[in-house]
């Protein structure tokens, strides 16, 4: 109990002495480190545009031939299962799943297309 | 706004929303960095460059722990890597006996306190850098055993050894500024 009390007595005339100790950061360093800060942003700002753009990028060519490969492959276990093997190895239906091929590709070329024109109207 | 709010403004790119982390904390860094580096300018420097760390890898800070202790965590190691001080490795015996002639001066029974602000600055200055720290880290923030530890990297029991140690050296050397307080202690 005594032992008790004289820690807590050492830690209460610690705690007093110690108020005094904490030291006061000079003058110009917050402007220093701000400064620092500051330059360090304006790169990091810089370069996330581009990693914004190569993200869309990616994520509309995941989009538009993911489509393109789920509408191949309904229309391929579409046709042969309505009407058959041959239809499916067939030239006709060869030049349709050319079309579908076709058509999402120009899909895609305009759509960089599109985003290139954006962008050339953003930088003026 | 709190913490978390501030921080992921700084986030969304408002640079200047670091500002309150600067003005909040750089007074507890510079302590930190001056114990471990024992110098005002190797202090500023480290404080320059640990705030500089923390806003480069703000998005990599989770709420599991204090701003601040992180914080500490990263200027605690910035100080020990560009000081290479070996903080916990000393030799008690001589730190203390460095103080003996010192003790005759102050005979006066009450100090202002100018003076004791002087005295705590060399008592602290006198004693094992490490020692210091957890001193300041207790005494100064408040700071848990649990956050010293995760500041200093210790375990918990070694940070209450550590500490209980620093306690006893700070009377003493205390004591041998200013012999009229040790028979209060």
């Amino acid at each position: 109990m005594n032992e008790k009390n004289n820690i807590q007595r050492d830690d209460e005339f610690i705690r007093k002495m110690m108020q005094s100790a904490k030291d006061q950061a000079p003058e110009g360093l917050k402007y220093r480190i701000m400064h620092q800060v500051e330059t360090e942003g304006a790169f990091k700002h810089q370069q996330t545009p581009v990693k914004l753009r190569e993200r869309k990028v990616l994520k509309d060519f995941i989009g538009i031939f993911g489509l393109m490969y789920a509408v191949l492959a309904a229309l391929i276990g579409g046709a042969y299962l309505l009407k058959g093997k041959e239809f499916v190895l067939s030239s006709g239906f060869l030049w349709t799943i050319i079309l579908v091929a076709f058509v999402f590709s120009l899909f895609w070329l305009m759509s960089r297309v599109d985003e290139r024109l954006k962008d050339k109207r953003l930088i003026h | 706004m709190n913490e978390n709010q501030r921080v992921q403004q700084v986030l969304s790119g408002n640079t200047s929303a670091f500002a309150y982390f600067v003005d909040t904390y750089q007074d507890m860094a510079f302590t930190i960095a001056h114990r471990i580096c024992g110098n005002v300018q190797d202090a500023e420097d480290v404080v320059q460059e640990s705030f500089v760390k923390v806003y480069r890898n703000l998005h990599t800070f989770r709420n599991e722990s204090k701003f601040s202790s992180w914080l500490y965590r990263i200027v605690y190691n910035t100080a020990i890597t560009q000081s290479r001080t070996k903080l916990w490795l000393y030799d008690q015996e001589s730190s203390l006996s460095d103080v003996q002639e010192v003790s005759d001066f102050d005979t006066e029974t009450q100090i202002t306190d100018s003076e004791r602000t002087e005295t705590v600055a060399n008592v602290l200055r006198k004693m094992p850098a490490g020692e210091a720290l957890l001193l300041t880290l207790y005494y100064l923030e408040d700071n848990p055993v649990k956050e010293i530890a995760r500041i200093t990297g210790l375990n918990e029991s070694n940070v209450k050894v550590k500490l209980f140690r620093a306690r006893q050296s700070f009377k003493e050397l205390y004591a041998r500024f200013e012999p009229a307080v040790a028979d209060l202690l």
